[in-house]
């Protein structure tokens, strides 16, 4: 879906850093984990954006960045131009009624202690929503849209299963009618069958709802079915940006060559013709990232000393398909390079 | 039993029923499961949380945790049947000629002692070696799985590596002792997927190198794909389906097998809607009569709850529980 | 009765209009699907059947008390209700002392002086002062009982003060009250207990005081625990994202979550309490004679242990008993309060 004027989200120069607790005794310069180190992305109105990355690529904690549940290090996020920082309470709490979440795992998502029907009734009942017979009202319709029954909202969480859970989470997630949703890894502790139901619901509410999500993953599968666009991370960076169409076709940066090649799919005719790569080497920590290109330690493609020594911009390489990568560079470092990088464009 | 082939088969599990006792009620964990792993191949077995998967694989070993005990069925490895061994001779067995690698590392590995001393605790206790030789040998190991600087990771402790190197340090450990036959349960889901592939293509360079039987638990289809030569699919306990993977794959003949598939997201056609399973798995305690997916599967007809459903061979190496397969 | 409407409820303003959950539409099994398949059968993966009229409509959402939920999973545990009834027997008679009591406890008959059980009119017999003992029993048990409940009660209310806000706000604050109640760890809580005592002097007060202050830091620790555990649950962050202030989600969410394990705890520690407070009242540290406790009448028989030993037994006996009841008592709460122990 095409971006509206502005885009509904805004991420504008964005920095995390966490600041690891030294002992008494330690010596030297302080740690940080770089969580995130300035990336910059958009959320059109009624888009789907995939976040995707593997371990310590930091899209969780972008995205709770945008759920304001962590403050930025440094940077912006805009929501319909304006900034979410800073807010008065009042502002904040209409922010929060625009915005919603869903969490990763539903065990832990839902207060034990609480039944569902009051589960699903705490945005209304804090944000003073829908007061009254209305409020139970919305409840069980919120849990008949969901694809459970209206009579269980007296049950306690233990009594659903896991995918069931997550379906209490996505109704507390719609109680408020938010504009936004952001979803942190909604189907990975599922079983196949529940992820199946969850993203088919999502579907569904989507369009009925005219959602904007931001959907964090580490399945790409996953994104391909629900997402417009795709942002791929790495150790707190940005990549590759495209449609998610144009991403699987033409998988500009070698992370996500390597990522798209390394998601397991069951039809054996796919997993016998495609290219495989096996990166080498393990994810190096977020506390002391590489140097220039922060992938540049299990490239495939690496190209040379640039790699090491500059960092990569974020650049529109086709129409729409942004990559950071000197495979891309607007000026090559050398002919050889340019030669052994026409063939990744091919 | 299943189809004879050239090689010689390592393990051959026939029959086997491994229940749980408590306190009011009858866990049947597994209900007459058969399989077999030649040398050289490797079986996945497939299937949801709570298809009994890993209890079949903890009853080959006899490691199967109070009040859990294999109540019918035989175990063969090379020939030896493992059921009549005393526990001795399994503890022996264990570690040595077949080994198995845990889902979670973190927990599996001891947290105080040092990665040398974890490879080589299987060394010096089967095969007697000094913990200089162990320690040499567990060297050879890391680099054999592929760890970076294997000398120096000698000396740390589990908790100072990646989970990506935790688990390689445990397929060290399983192969210390030039296992025959290798068992893993689950080892890569707690993986980052370009780490997952890393393992998945190490196990097959052993697998070649070294001439092992693997048989690996998963409930991902996509690992089966890229990783196995056969699987076997199993539900409430039960064979569903097995057979080579393209065939059971490309051209599933039980309904499970295809349900599980369609509900899979597919790379490259987002497009096609995804169809879950309705309905729940049975409760093991209570498993109904007849084919245990009777109650959720499109084919079914009365017949097929009346009676429990054979499993039944054809010629191609393929096998279904069903009465209306597909195809 | 019509569906709420986003643009009537509450002022809650929404330009959109779009969210609104139409009536008419069958959200039954809602998303749609090629196969035909994949709606959910309700009769299979929910609960009872819909009946067709308004009142068994009604019915089906009323759910039971929490009371009878409770009520309902704690008598499943015969063992914890036969404590809990001694326990109310006991509490009961203490309560009931001025009727139940046979004689005064505080006068004695020297004649009688250490007459055993079943003496005529004395069905606990004496004492070495002639004292009835059962009603010594029953007047002591006002002390005891007292001695060991009111100071869990204060000590679990500053406690879970302490640990929730320790535990919420974390960082310098945690640091300081936790690390300041570490200090007492250092000290075994029976020595600390007599070492206050001994300070304040003797008399209920300051043995009641003497134990508060001993307890804070163990149900702290227990209050805390669970704070940090619930803090970091992903259900403290819907409520966050929901906007509710910190207040709201302490009171919601943390709290009720750290009652259960401070009140089992708490039931554990009467137990305890009550043969400490024995104990102190032993060492002459507690009570002023002639004031009957239970650790007194101990304390008391203790030089006719060979001639007559039921002056110390029987209190010994009575104290074992309740002091376990308490503890029983506190598992069987334990199970209860548990949600997914429920059913």
């Amino acid at each position: 879906m095409p971006a509206a004027t502005t885009p509904l989200i805004q991420v504008k120069r964005l920095v995390k850093h966490f600041p690891v607790r030294r002992g008494f005794l330690d010596r030297g310069p302080a740690a940080a984990v770089r969580a995130v180190d300035d990336i910059s992305f958009d959320i059109g109105s009624g888009e789907t954006v995939g976040l995707v990355g593997e371990s310590g690529c930091g899209k969780t904690t972008t995205g709770r960045m945008i759920m304001k549940l962590l403050a930025p290090t440094s940077g912006d996020i805009l929501f319909d131009g304006q900034p979410i920082g800073g807010l008065s309470f009042e502002q904040e709490r209409a922010y929060r009624r625009q915005v919603q979440m869903v969490f990763q795992d539903p065990f832990s998502s839902l207060n034990p202690r609480m039944t569902v029907g009051s589960i699903i009734g705490y945005p209304m009942r804090i944000q003073n929503a829908y007061p009254g017979a209305a409020r139970d009202a919305r409840i069980r319709e919120l849990l008949e849209l969901v694809g459970l029954s209206r009579y269980q909202a007296s049950w306690y969480p233990h009594e659903f299963s896991g995918g069931e859970r997550q379906r209490v989470g996505i109704a507390t997630a719609l109680a408020l009618n938010p504009k936004f949703i952001f979803c942190d890894e909604p189907v990975s502790s599922l079983d196949v069958s529940a992820q199946a139901q969850i993203l088919n619901l999502l579907k569904d509410i989507r369009s009925e709802f005219s959602l904007t999500i931001l959907m964090v993953t580490h399945n790409l599968s996953v994104v391909e079915y629900l997402a417009d666009r795709v942002v791929v991370m790495y150790l707190g960076k940005i990549v590759e940006v495209a449609r998610t169409a144009d991403l699987y076709q033409e998988t500009l940066h070698p992370y996500s060559k390597a990522l798209v090649s390394a998601i397991p799919t069951p039809d054996p005719d796919v997993e016998r013709s495609r290219e495989q790569i096996i990166l080498r080497g393990e994810i190096p920590s977020p506390l002391d990232p590489p140097s220039g290109c922060r992938f540049h330690t299990r490239c495939q493609s690496f190209i040379g000393d640039v790699c090491r020594d500059v960092e990569p911009d974020l650049r529109e390489v086709r129409p729409g398909h942004f990559t950071a990568c000197h495979l891309y560079a607007e000026r090559p470092v050398s002919a050889s390079a340019v030669a052994g990088a026409a063939g990744q464009l091919a | 039993m299943t189809a004879a082939v050239a090689a010689p088969a390592l393990l051959e599990v026939e029959d086997l029923h491994t229940h749980f006792q408590l306190k009011n009620k009858l866990v049947r964990a597994v209900n007459g499961v058969s399989f077999a792993v030649r040398r050289g191949e490797i079986l996945g077995i497939a299937g949801e949380s709570g298809a009994g998967k890993s209890v079949a694989c903890l009853s080959i070993l006899r490691l199967v945790p109070n009040p859990g005990r294999i109540v019918r069925g035989g175990i063969r490895f090379t020939g030896q049947d493992l059921l009549a061994k005393s526990e001795r001779e399994m503890r022996d067995l264990r570690g040595q000629t077949v080994s198995m690698v845990f889902e979670d590392p973190l927990n599996s590995l001891d947290p105080a002692f040092k990665v040398g001393d974890l490879i080589g605790e299987a060394l010096t206790l089967h095969k007697g070696l000094s913990r200089r030789d162990a320690w040499k040998k567990a060297g050879e190991l890391l680099r054999l799985v592929g760890i970076p600087d294997p000398d120096r990771r000698l000396d740390n402790y589990p908790h100072e590596l990646s989970g990506g190197m935790q688990q390689r340090v445990m397929i060290a450990i399983a192969l210390s002792c030039d296992p025959a036959l290798l068992i893993a349960d689950n080892p890569t889901t707690a993986l980052d997927v370009t780490i997952q592939i890393q393992i998945l293509d190490l196990v097959k360079q052993l697998r070649d190198r070294l001439g092992m039987g693997v048989l690996w638990i998963t409930h991902d289809l996509g690992v089966v794909a890229k990783l196995c030569d056969r699987v076997v699919i199993m539900y409430a306990g039960e064979v569903m389906e097995e057979g080579d993977v393209y065939g059971v794959l490309k051209r599933p003949r039980h309904p499970y097998t295809r349900r599980l598939i369609d509900a899979l997201p597919k790379l490259g056609r987002p497009e096609q809607r995804l169809m879950p399973i309705e309905g729940r798995p049975p409760d093991p305690a209570n498993l109904p009569s007849g084919c245990p997916f009777a109650p959720r599967c499109y084919k079914a007809q009365p017949a097929c709850e009346e009676r429990a459903v054979p499993l039944v061979q054809s010629g191609d190496g393929r096998a279904v529980r069903c009465l209306f397969p597909e195809d | 009765m019509s569906v709420a409407k986003v643009d009537k409820d509450g002022g809650y303003p929404d330009e959109r209009g779009a969210g609104r959950l139409d009536k008419d539409r069958d959200y039954r099994g809602a998303y749609p699907d090629e196969s035909g398949a994949g709606r959910l059968d309700l009769k299979e993966a929910t609960g009872p059947r819909i009946e067709a009229d308004a009142a068994a409509e009604q019915a089906m959402f009323r759910r039971p008390s929490e009371w009878r939920i409770f009520w309902e999973a704690f008598s499943r545990d015969r063992l914890a209700v036969g404590a809990a009834a001694v326990i109310g027997l006991v509490c009961l008679a203490s309560v009931l002392a001025p009727i139940l009591s046979p004689y005064d406890p505080t006068v004695g008959d020297n004649s009688l002086r250490l007459a055993p059980i079943g003496t005529l009119g004395h069905v606990l017999g004496l004492d070495g002062q002639g004292r009835d003992i059962l009603s010594r029993l029953l007047w002591g048990g006002r002390v005891s009982l007292i001695i060991a409940l009111l100071p869990v009660a204060v000590a679990s209310v500053i406690s879970v003060l302490l640990g929730l806000v320790a535990g919420f706000a974390g960082g310098k604050v945690d640091m300081i009250i936790m690390r300041t109640l570490d200090v007492f760890f250092a000290f075994p809580a029976v020595l600390l207990a007599v070492a206050i005592a001994g300070v304040l002097g003797p008399g209920m007060l300051n043995v009641m005081l003497s134990l508060t202050i001993v307890l804070v830091p163990y149900i702290s620790r227990v209050a805390y625990m669970a704070t940090v555990t619930v803090k970091n649950e992903l259900f403290v962050d819907q409520a966050r994202v929901s906007g509710a202030r910190p207040a709201q989600i302490l009171f919601h969410h943390i709290l009720p979550n750290t009652l259960s394990p401070v009140i089992v705890y708490g039931s554990t520690l009467v137990g305890i309490m009550i043969v400490l407070g024995a104990g102190l009242s032993f060492l002459g540290l507690g009570i002023t004679p002639p004031r009957p406790d239970w650790g007194i009448m101990c304390a008391d028989g203790r030089n006719f242990l060979s001639v007559a030993p039921h002056v110390s037994a029987v209190p010994g006996i009575v104290l074992i008993l309740v002091a376990m009841s308490f503890n029983i008592v506190g598992d069987g709460l334990r199970d209860a309060l548990d949600p997914k122990l429920r059913k």
